[in-house]
């Protein structure tokens, strides 16, 4: 089956290595079979190996070296950033960083919740079996 | 900003003058090295092989660092080598895609070093001029001058998003399909 996640102008990239983990880029130009030129809005202009990013589905569409004010304006037309966080891959980037994120008490909160739910289960789930 | 292996020096000086010579003719060259100490020494190197002056009687007259105008654009860098392998000296032409010049430099050392087995030592550095996509020759730098380039990375490289997460042992099998 042909790639669909290719390498391009254009295309969103998420960081997974690094201190940049999780955050979206754009590809601006390639620099050779290793690096490219990556964007964003609020950031310089700089290369990353592909080594520490991931291609996602989306793509805008940019010139080669696009200019910062191009490259917001396409952003923001497209909203790529907000239809990537509403991804399925996007919400489970969030949950992720919104468990990392939990305090003592939302910790506790959340094992609690989660003994109720399963006890709940276990007893639907009993009442079926011994019926059954 | 990244940190450079070899760094561009502009080194100017001449000879000190003398009664003979009160103003002794300058020169100027730009030499990649790893830091001040070892451009000015690489720059006498090269003037004792141009006119008759050493550092003892000579004078440097100004040693600037240079540094990449446009480090956010990539450029193709021809970079012209003279080195000595172990049965004689050449000399090459080899092409970079890079951002600064200072990055294309390191990529000649690395490459040479990789494929003749050539040091530091035995490398010299003619000339580096920026080309034109039109006149690049090498296919490996061409192939990379596409407006419309797409390729895919086939394989995913499964790795830990920080060493503090790496572990011998991992409860499952890594996936690394990429579609």
């Amino acid at each position: 089956m042909p790639f669909k996640r290719t390498v391009e102008i254009g295309r969103v990239v998420m960081v997974t290595y690094g201190a940049d983990y999780g955050k979206l880029y754009v590809i601006s130009d390639v620099v050779d079979l290793n690096k490219a030129l990556v964007d964003r809005p609020d950031e310089v202009r700089r290369t990353m190996n592909f080594k520490r990013m991931v291609m996602t589905d989306f793509k805008v569409d940019i010139p080669r070296l696009a200019k910062k004010a191009v490259l917001k304006k396409a952003l923001e037309e497209s909203d790529v950033f907000a239809k990537f966080a509403a991804s399925t891959w996007g919400q489970k980037m969030a949950k992720r960083e919104a468990k990392a994120n939990l305090n003592d008490f939302e910790r506790h909160m959340a094992a609690v919740n989660k003994m109720k739910r399963s006890a709940k289960v276990r007893r639907a789930f009993n009442k079926l079996k011994k019926s059954a | 900003m990244v940190k450079f292996l070899y760094r561009q020096f502009q080194i100017v000086g001449r000879h000190v003058p003398t009664e003979k010579d009160p103003n002794p003719q300058i020169y100027r060259m730009k030499m990649w090295a790893r830091d001040e100490v070892k451009a000015k020494s690489k720059f006498w190197y090269f003037l004792r092989k141009l006119r008759r002056v050493k550092k003892a009687n000579g004078q440097i007259l100004a040693v600037n660092e240079i540094f990449e105008k446009n480090p956010t654009t990539i450029k193709n860098y021809g970079i012209w080598v003279r080195y000595n392998s172990r049965t004689g000296v050449h000399n090459a032409y080899k092409e970079y895609r890079d951002t600064t010049l200072n990055g294309a430099v390191e990529q000649m050392y690395q490459e040479m070093g990789s494929r003749h087995r050539a040091r530091h030592s035995a490398i010299s550095i003619i000339k580096t001029a920026t080309v034109k996509a039109a006149d690049c020759k090498r296919p490996n730098i061409t192939q990379f001058h596409d407006s419309k380039i797409s390729f895919p990375v086939p394989r995913r490289m499964v790795r830990p998003s920080s060493r503090v997460y790496k572990t011998t042992y991992k409860a499952s099998r890594p996936s690394a399909a990429c579609y």
